[in-house]
């Protein structure tokens, strides 16, 4: 059954490569991958929608935005220009000062 | 008070959780700070966050436009409210042709939250004063009303949800109480964040399939070291699916362990010198 009940006009957004960085998307919700610093210690990692409003009318938000050159197989969940990375925390996602810790590395697939 | 050059022209200047996150956990946002000198009583209201750029009354809506000295749809008065018999406050405390009442003329050297003049709506002014001469200003609601049952990231939600999660449980009849681990649901459910119940047509609308993206990968599962899949339960966040967290566990090839990559879309842009953060 389709998650989608309905449509809303698209965005006027001009679309634009943005070359090595990718958005990390639930099939599942279509949200996004987001990393909130400012947000309480421990729940900084989080699904939101797409562009960073909650009503889905955002256009482009760094925090959702993830280091992918492209065709790796194993990487770093990385944000904030190379700065912040995504990790297991007991169960949860989490974020950290990326360190190159294996526990900072996920495979695809 | 926000204002989010990101929005649609003539629906920028709102009213938000302060700090810029639907669920009242943010900090700040200068989206919400406006230059303010002590003192003033008349003043107009510079957004700091989009410089050059101030509160101005269009028709009987607050707007945001190029700010011009002397302009009169740009300075704003402050004043008192007229109690009404009931003793609620029946007249906005900011308007352009209000007559300023009363102010604060002493100099203060460290930040004190003040709340000025509550109104019809509940909503006030509350300065913090960040230098002897310099105050931030923003508005807040005051009013003892819920905040939105939404959340996070920005100046975003043009009407508020229909939900008050302050309200008794929920009542769900002829709904799941679970979730297939196949799908998304259709109907309303419990959820974990604020709202209390999943709201699918607004999730559906938060949460728009970009189908002109372009997908690196589709339906890949992400995997720990130790092996295990990040795994989202659509009922976690709140009633728009908003504030998610994301699990790690034992990967059971379900929907919510499947993630596309985008490389490409409508939210992989980079459209203005306005910081891409998400307030």
């Amino acid at each position: 059954m389709s998650s989608r009940l309905g449509l809303l006009s698209t965005t006027n957004i001009i679309q634009n490569d943005q070359a090595g960085q990718t958005l990390v998307v639930s099939s599942l919700t279509n949200g996004c991958l987001n990393i909130d610093t400012r947000r309480a210690a421990g729940d900084q990692v989080l699904l939101f929608s797409c562009g960073g409003r909650a009503d889905g009318e955002g256009g482009v938000t760094n925090s959702q935005l993830f280091t992918f050159p492209g065709g790796e197989t194993s990487l770093a969940l990385a944000s904030d220009a190379g700065k912040t990375c995504v990790v297991n925390n007991a169960g949860k996602l989490d974020q950290n000062a990326c360190s190159g810790d294996a526990n900072q590395l996920f495979t695809i697939g | 008070m926000n204002f989010d050059p990101r929005r649609a022209a003539g629906n920028q200047a709102l009213l938000f959780s302060c700090g810029g996150r639907a669920d009242g956990g943010g900090a700040v946002t200068n989206s919400q700070l406006f230059t303010f000198q002590a003192g003033s009583t008349s003043t107009s209201l510079a957004s700091v966050g989009e410089k050059g750029t101030c509160l101005t009354t269009a028709g009987d809506l607050l707007d945001g436009a190029a700010c011009a000295a002397g302009d009169a749809s740009q300075t704003f008065t402050f004043g008192a409210a007229e109690a009404t018999n009931s003793g609620v406050p029946a007249a906005p405390a900011l308007s352009a042709t209000a007559q300023p009442i009363g102010s604060s003329t002493t100099t203060i050297e460290k930040p004190i939250p003040t709340e000025i003049t509550p109104v019809e709506t509940g909503a006030c002014i509350s300065t913090s004063i960040v230098t002897s001469t310099t105050v931030v200003t923003r508005f807040v609601d005051v009013t003892g009303n819920p905040p939105p049952a939404t959340e996070v990231p920005a100046v975003q939600d043009p009407a508020p949800p229909s939900v008050d999660s302050s309200s008794a449980a929920p009542v769900i009849t002829g709904a799941p109480t679970t979730v297939p681990a196949s799908e998304n649901p259709t109907s309303p459910l419990p959820v974990s964040r604020a709202g209390g119940v999943l709201q699918p047509s607004a999730a559906a609308e938060s949460n728009q399939r970009d189908d002109t993206a372009t997908r690196a990968l589709t339906g890949t599962q992400i995997k720990d070291a130790t092996g295990k899949c990040l795994f989202v339960d659509p009922t976690a966040g709140d009633f728009r699916q908003n504030l998610i967290p994301l699990a790690v566990q034992d990967c059971t090839g379900s929907a919510g362990e499947m993630f596309d990559f985008i490389t490409k879309g409508i939210h992989v842009s980079v459209l203005s010198s306005w910081p891409l953060e998400h307030y």
